[in-house]
């Protein structure tokens, strides 16, 4: 019976606890999910920067963009078309002048260029006429040698069919300008179009027309309640002509415009994007000189500051408090307080395009920094030195047995605050490093890129993605110090 | 504990490492070097990483044969150099050369320039100033100083997109100054403006809130630049004979003009707003290459972009140059810009400085630049290299356009001098700023107050209180 | 170095002996070891920042222009009483304001139109605390809440705890690039993606005046990592005994935080809020890149902050004398509110070692 009894009390007790975790459970879970959710809104610009990190310029440049990285799809095509291309074809001027063909030269005079025929050349100077107004006769310019003149130009631009020729055993692709009476023809190469045309001894019969080559762009395009991907080849305001990569003989013609259409899109991510990005902005250099800004000045802070933060909170200093507070206000001076005469000194210590002005003065201390010890050092209870005190101890073994133990996670967060904090810094680096990019930081090389390439989404989120990992790498390690040192904290016991 | 005593030796040995690695020791600089000549260039373009290459080399070329000046050039970005450079002249360590720079750049630090007009006098011949185009050469006369030399020209016409003009049917424009107006060009603009559903501007079911091709995309925005194509007199800035200074920026024609952006932007849509730019320059080198960009007025700067685009493939549609449109007042002006090197005033070796301008503005150096820069060359000579490099590129280039255009340059320029330049430029640009955003402004009233504003500030200037204020009451006092 | 820091200070200690055991009171070397110990800082005060303060004060009282720094003058407080140049006017007949010469309007009440000649000042300075208001009491909740979130034994809470403190990390430059593109108004991911099928609208978030401020908060909201652990290492250093006792004493969630946690840490708490004030007022790289363009303070100035009129007479004008007039005004207007929040911090902030320094 006692035992019984005793069963059915366990049973309603193992019930309760059950319960209990339930209760636990649900209440875990529902903050799990309201953390995610959290999360997820608050980090979404950063799907952002990641996603366009990846994408491809082609398609940051579709109005319709999608979400995630995916390319336009294209359709590679070959055409019964023939190629053109269109090409100005410049010869030299002429001018005919009482029966007389006379070239036309560019001559140069108070500022201006004139399109003068050449009658006569008399060695250091010449005798031209107008061809605008020929009827005002000869006119006699000295100081102006001939046969250093330009000739100029007559352009003309033409519509050229481009055909696979063979040039002494070479085949290329020429444009066809003139067929001349005798069957030779006149190129020119659309590489170098700058160059004379070339007359060749064929005909034009003897060469193969180019065809027209192109990507063309995919669509979703509905047909009869069916949506297929087709080629866009010709959009127009009444109908839009489609080609079925299946079938590239036929045309489609569809009543529809093509810019309310889908394209076809595939999942396609772009790594290279880093790579690029890395190339452009030189970031190992930059990537080393911003760790060593970092580090040592991270060190600097660290060390400079909790001195001084013992220094305030466990002596009595005369005027102490006066002292905190210029310490304090030395928080919110404005950089531009400071700035043009700062600036001096530096130059004036030739460190000017060195990383010097960005790690010495942290040597110095900080007044953030011994803030947040003072704020945490103030924490400490005063028992602690006491016992030291009592011990023995002088204010030096007191710093580096008691204090700093106990303020160990500070110390970490200093440390930890003023690296991230040097990371990405940009005023000081920007005005003190100056134009010497061997000593350039993280911050402002990807500053300059960001104006540079400001319209490369892609390029400029990949750099951000690489300036921001290291930071969060050092967080993630230094995060398990931090957070450890504040749970067996001195304080807490 | 154990973990945090390995800590700070750990960091200790790391910090010293670092030290003894970086590079961190100060530049010692010997005594008896040659004069160094630095070129600052950022304040126009030229800083972009493709154009350094060639720079560079210049400087290279230069090194090589003279043993007395040496010469570098220093690149900075756009967008900080000015900040920079006059951190670097409060500092008392300014640079030898600044340029490429505008004519905006000249007239706002105007001060910071030495006058080289006695160095031009002396060496005339020399610099065969014959050869220079007649419209650059007083580009630079700031008062009685004459500052630099014409280095290069950016000339401007309607860059059209063809492909886009052929699906929407419209006919392309004319090929002749003064056969095209304004408001011929709104028409055209209008008719081929699409949204993303394929509905032309005007049809029915066309949604404005979502427009794919904009029939006109204002390149290159600035107050002064964009009403400029609207002909004004002056360019808004009128210098009477008392030497005083009357802004004119609410006559008829900049009215006319601010009227056309704004209506253009908010009633007729065909023109994006700033968040629209934004959003057409994405993931292209620029807005004309996006394909939704039917027309805009830009300069010969744009063709260094274009190549780039169409190498890379980015850009198919068939495109090409187009005249400036008439103003309704029937003046016809298509916007130029200059560009030039100028030497600082607070440097102290000019005569150093000025061999090396002279270099730079001669025939070899000027026409390595003008290319890398997009320049069309101030020197005449020069002129028809300068035409080959870019038929290369474009062999369907409208190069009559191109050339007639320097018949109808903006004179004075519409960066031309205004007393208290920064200031009254800054305050044109904060009514533009509003004018291409805000829907709901009163467009005519708030160009009175801009220009009333602009009256004031040139006032203050004039009468030699532009930096040093003197309160109202104690001159009254006085 | 503990040896040669003891050799040092030794020979004063005899010298205090040497006048009388009484004399060697530990009150002297006490302040010895304290002076020696902030030394660091003494140094880098004056060489850094009292040095250089000093000379721009005396700048701030010149015409000083680094276009034409030979013609530099004593110009006494003629700087200080442009900024200070105010009116109030009415209106005449016609409904318009009767501006005085070279004033302009910052803002009106009614019929009153408050104007004065340095007028961006004025509206740099209405901005600035406008965004104080908003801003950091947005920060500081939202900060707490992230770390009383993750200061519990939710699965998988240090990645949490990472994720939120990761914006933080990124480059401000670059956090000003993501936000300019993610809040556009037509294609931007929050309106395309989030507000628009909501039917929430499109707000105009970096156009409309009225959506400057709103805009920029939410920006600074990825700022507050560091805030959030700062409260997370208090929370973790708040005794647990005194969370068993009210529990004990039937205290539910919402009154232990009233009554144990909050006070706890109200030292990070005012830590978290004067570091907060400050960057207020120096707030200037998101102010500067996200207008388009960039750094005249967006449409209507409704992004022209207080450091942003500072950089721009400097910079933009030249007109150093009036920028560190500027800069200076700024220092004593933080530092008055500063001393504010410290004085009336004697009432809310509680230390566990019951001293204040």
């Amino acid at each position: 019976m006692k035992r019984l009894l005793q069963f059915f009390q366990n049973g309603s007790n193992q019930r309760a606890y059950l319960q209990d975790e339930a209760y636990k459970f649900i209440g875990l879970g529902t903050l799990f999910m309201v953390l995610l959710g959290l999360a997820a809104v608050y980090l979404s610009p950063l799907l952002y920067m990641g996603s366009t990190a990846l994408k491809s310029e082609a398609q940051l440049a579709d109005p319709d963009d999608p979400l995630l990285p995916q390319s336009p799809q294209t359709y590679h095509y070959v055409s019964e078309e023939t190629q053109t291309f269109r090409y100005t074809y410049r010869h030299p001027r002429t001018f005919e002048y009482e029966g007389r063909e006379l070239a036309v030269y560019e001559v140069i005079a108070q500022g201006r260029i004139l399109n003068y025929a050449l009658l006569e050349d008399r060695g250091d100077s010449g005798v031209f006429i107008d061809p605008e107004n020929p009827d005002a006769g000869p006119i006699e310019m000295a100081n102006v040698t001939p046969s250093g003149l330009k000739a100029a130009v007559e352009r003309e631009q033409l519509e050229v069919q481009l055909y696979f020729v063979d040039v002494n055993g070479v085949e290329q692709q020429l444009g066809l300008v003139d067929e001349f009476e005798d069957g030779s023809t006149l190129w020119v190469n659309p590489e170098n179009v700058g160059a004379e045309p070339m007359r060749l001894p064929i005909s034009k019969d003897d060469a193969r027309l180019v065809r027209d080559e192109r990507d063309l762009p995919l669509y979703h395009v509905p047909i009869d309640g069916e949506t297929r991907e087709l080629a866009l080849l010709e959009a127009g305001r009444r109908s839009t002509t489609f080609i079925d990569p299946d079938n590239p003989d036929e045309l489609i013609v569809v009543e529809e415009r093509a810019r309310g259409l889908d394209p076809v899109y595939k999942l396609e991510l772009h790594p290279e994007n880093f790579k690029t990005a890395i190339d452009t902005i030189n970031y190992p250099r930059l990537f080393a000189n911003t760790l060593i800004v970092a580090v040592v000045g991270g060190f600097g802070a660290m060390a400079s500051a909790t001195l001084v933060a013992y220094g305030f909170t466990r002596f009595n200093i005369p005027y102490g408090n006066l002292l905190f507070l210029i310490l304090l206000s030395t928080i919110i001076l404005p950089p531009q307080v400071t700035q043009i005469p700062t600036y001096i000194i530096f130059r004036k210590l030739g460190w000017i395009g060195t990383l010097l002005p960005l790690i010495v003065p942290f040597f110095f201390s900080n007044a953030y920094n011994v803030f947040l010890l003072r704020q945490y050092m103030m924490g400490i209870p005063l028992e602690l030195d006491e016992a030291a005190r009592v011990d023995g101890a002088n204010p030096l073994r007191i710093l580096w047995h008691v204090i700093i133990p106990t303020a160990r996670p500070a110390l970490v967060a200093v440390y930890l605050f003023h690296f991230l904090w040097a990371w990405n810094e940009f005023q000081q680096p920007l005005i003190y490093i100056g134009g010497n990019e061997n000593n350039q930081v993280l911050a402002v090389g990807l500053q300059r890129f960001s104006q540079i390439y400001s319209s490369q989404q892609h390029l400029m989120m990949a750099a951000g993605v690489l300036t921001m990992f290291v930071p969060l790498l050092i967080f993630f390690l230094a995060q398990r110090i931090f957070m450890q040192g504040v749970v067996i904290t001195g304080v807490e016991k | 504990m154990t973990k945090f005593k390995l800590f700070v030796p750990a960091l200790i040995v790391l910090a010293l490492v670092a030290v003894s690695l970086g590079p961190i020791a100060p530049v010692v600089k010997a005594q008896d070097d040659p004069v160094l000549v630095r070129i600052y260039v950022g304040l126009g373009t030229g800083y972009l990483p493709e154009q350094q290459a060639a720079q560079v080399a210049l400087a290279d070329e230069w090194n090589a044969t003279h043993e007395d000046i040496k010469i570098e050039f220093e690149f900075h970005d756009n967008e900080t150099a000015r900040d920079e450079l006059l951190t670097r002249v409060a500092a008392g360590d300014p640079p030898a050369i600044v340029g490429p720079a505008g004519v905006r750049s000249v007239y706002e630090t105007s001060n910071l320039w030495a006058d080289v007009s006695d160095l031009i006098e002396r060496d005339a011949a020399e610099l065969n100033l014959d050869d220079f185009d007649a419209a650059s050469l007083n580009l630079y006369e700031l008062g009685d100083k004459t500052i630099a030399l014409p280095f290069g020209f950016y000339p401007s016409f309607v860059y059209v997109n063809e492909t886009i003009f052929q699906e929407a049917e419209v006919e392309l424009p004319p090929l002749e100054h003064g056969a095209w107006t304004w408001a011929d060009l709104r028409e055209k603009a209008m008719a081929v403006t699409q949204d993303s559903s394929g509905n032309f501007l005007g049809e029915e079911g066309f949604d404005p809130s979502a427009i794919e091709v904009y029939g006109y995309f204002p390149f290159y925005t600035n107050f002064r630049a964009s009403v400029i194509l609207f002909s004004p007199e002056d360019a808004g800035v009128q210098l009477n004979d008392d030497g005083s200074v009357t802004a004119t920026f609410n006559q008829p024609a900049i009215q006319e003009a601010v009227q056309f952006y704004h209506d253009g932007i908010f009633t007729d849509t065909f023109i994006p707003n700033i968040d629209a730019e934004n959003a057409i320059s994405e993931g292209v080198t620029n807005p004309f290459v996006s394909g939704r960009v039917g027309m805009g007025v830009s300069h010969t700067w744009l063709f260094t972009g274009m190549l780039e685009a169409i190498n890379s493939g980015a850009f198919t549609d068939q495109w090409n140059v187009y005249p400036s449109p008439t103003a309704s007042n029937g003046v016809t002006t298509a916007r130029v810009h200059a560009d030039t090197f100028a030497i600082m005033d607070a440097f102290k070796d000019r005569e150093a400085a000025w061999e090396v301008l002279k270099w730079l503005a001669s025939g070899e150096p000027a026409l390595t630049l003008a290319t890398t820069y997009g320049a069309m060359p101030a020197r005449l000579s020069l002129r028809s290299d300068w035409e080959e490099t870019w038929l290369e590129a474009f062999p369907q280039l409208n190069l009559d356009v191109v050339y007639s255009a320097l018949e109808y340059l903006d004179a004075p320029n519409h960066e031309g001098y205004m007393p208290n330049y920064a200031r009254a430029w800054d305050a044109l640009e904060q009514y533009w700023n509003n004018l291409r955003s805000n829907a709901d402004m009163d467009v005519l009233a708030d160009l009175d107050a801009v220009n009333a504003e602009v009256q004031a500030l040139f006032d203050a200037d004039l009468a030699g209180e532009a930096t040093e204020f003197v309160p109202t009451e104690e001159k009254a006092a006085e | 170095m503990t040896t040669q820091i003891e050799t040092a200070v030794t020979p004063e200690l005899q010298t205090e002996a040497g006048r009388g055991r009484l004399a060697l009171s530990p009150r002297r070397a006490q302040v010895l070891w304290g002076f020696l110990f902030i030394t660091p800082w003494i140094l880098g005060f004056l060489l850094f920042i009292f040095g250089p303060m000093l000379a721009s004060l005396y700048l701030s009282m010149t015409n000083y222009n680094i276009e034409r720094p030979g013609e530099m003058e004593f110009i006494g407080l003629d700087h200080y009483r442009r900024m200070f140049s105010v009116d109030v006017v009415g209106e005449n007949e016609s409904g318009a304001a009767e501006l005085r010469s070279g004033y302009q309007e910052v803002f009106r009440v009614g019929p009153y139109h408050f104007t004065a000649q340095d007028h961006r000042f004025w509206k740099s300075i209405q901005v600035t605390l406008t965004f104080a208001m908003v801003s950091l009491p947005v920060n500081l909740s939202l900060s707490l809440l992230f770390a009383l979130l993750t200061n519990t034994r939710v699965p998988g809470v240090t990645v949490f705890r990472t994720l939120f403190y990761l914006p933080s990390v990124i480059p401000t430059v670059v956090a000003a690039f993501v936000f300019q593109q993610f809040l556009r108004t037509q294609d931007g991911w929050l309106n395309m993606h989030v507000l628009n099928p909501l039917g929430l609208g499109n707000p105009a978030w970096l156009q409309d005046p009225g959506w400057a401020i709103p805009a920029l908060t939410l920006i600074g909201t990825w700022g507050i990592g560091t805030a959030m652990l700062m409260f997370l290492a208090g929370l973790q250093n708040v005794p647990t005994e005194l969370y068993e006792a009210a529990r004990v004493d039937g205290a539910g969630w919402l009154s232990r935080l009233r009554h144990v946690t909050l006070p706890m840490i109200s030292p990070v708490i005012l830590y978290n809020l004067v570091i907060g004030l400050i960057g207020t007022f120096q707030y200037f790289v998101i102010a500067y890149s996200i207008t388009i363009p960039a750094g005249r303070g967006g449409n209507d100035l409704s992004m022209y902050f207080y450091n942003l009129h500072v950089y721009r007479e400097a910079y933009v004008f030249f007109d150093m004398g009036y920028a560190s007039a500027l800069a200076w005004f700024l220092l004593v207007l933080v530092m008055i509110i500063t001393a504010l929040v410290f004085r009336s911090s004697n009432r809310w902030v509680f230390y566990a070692a019951g001293g204040r320094s």
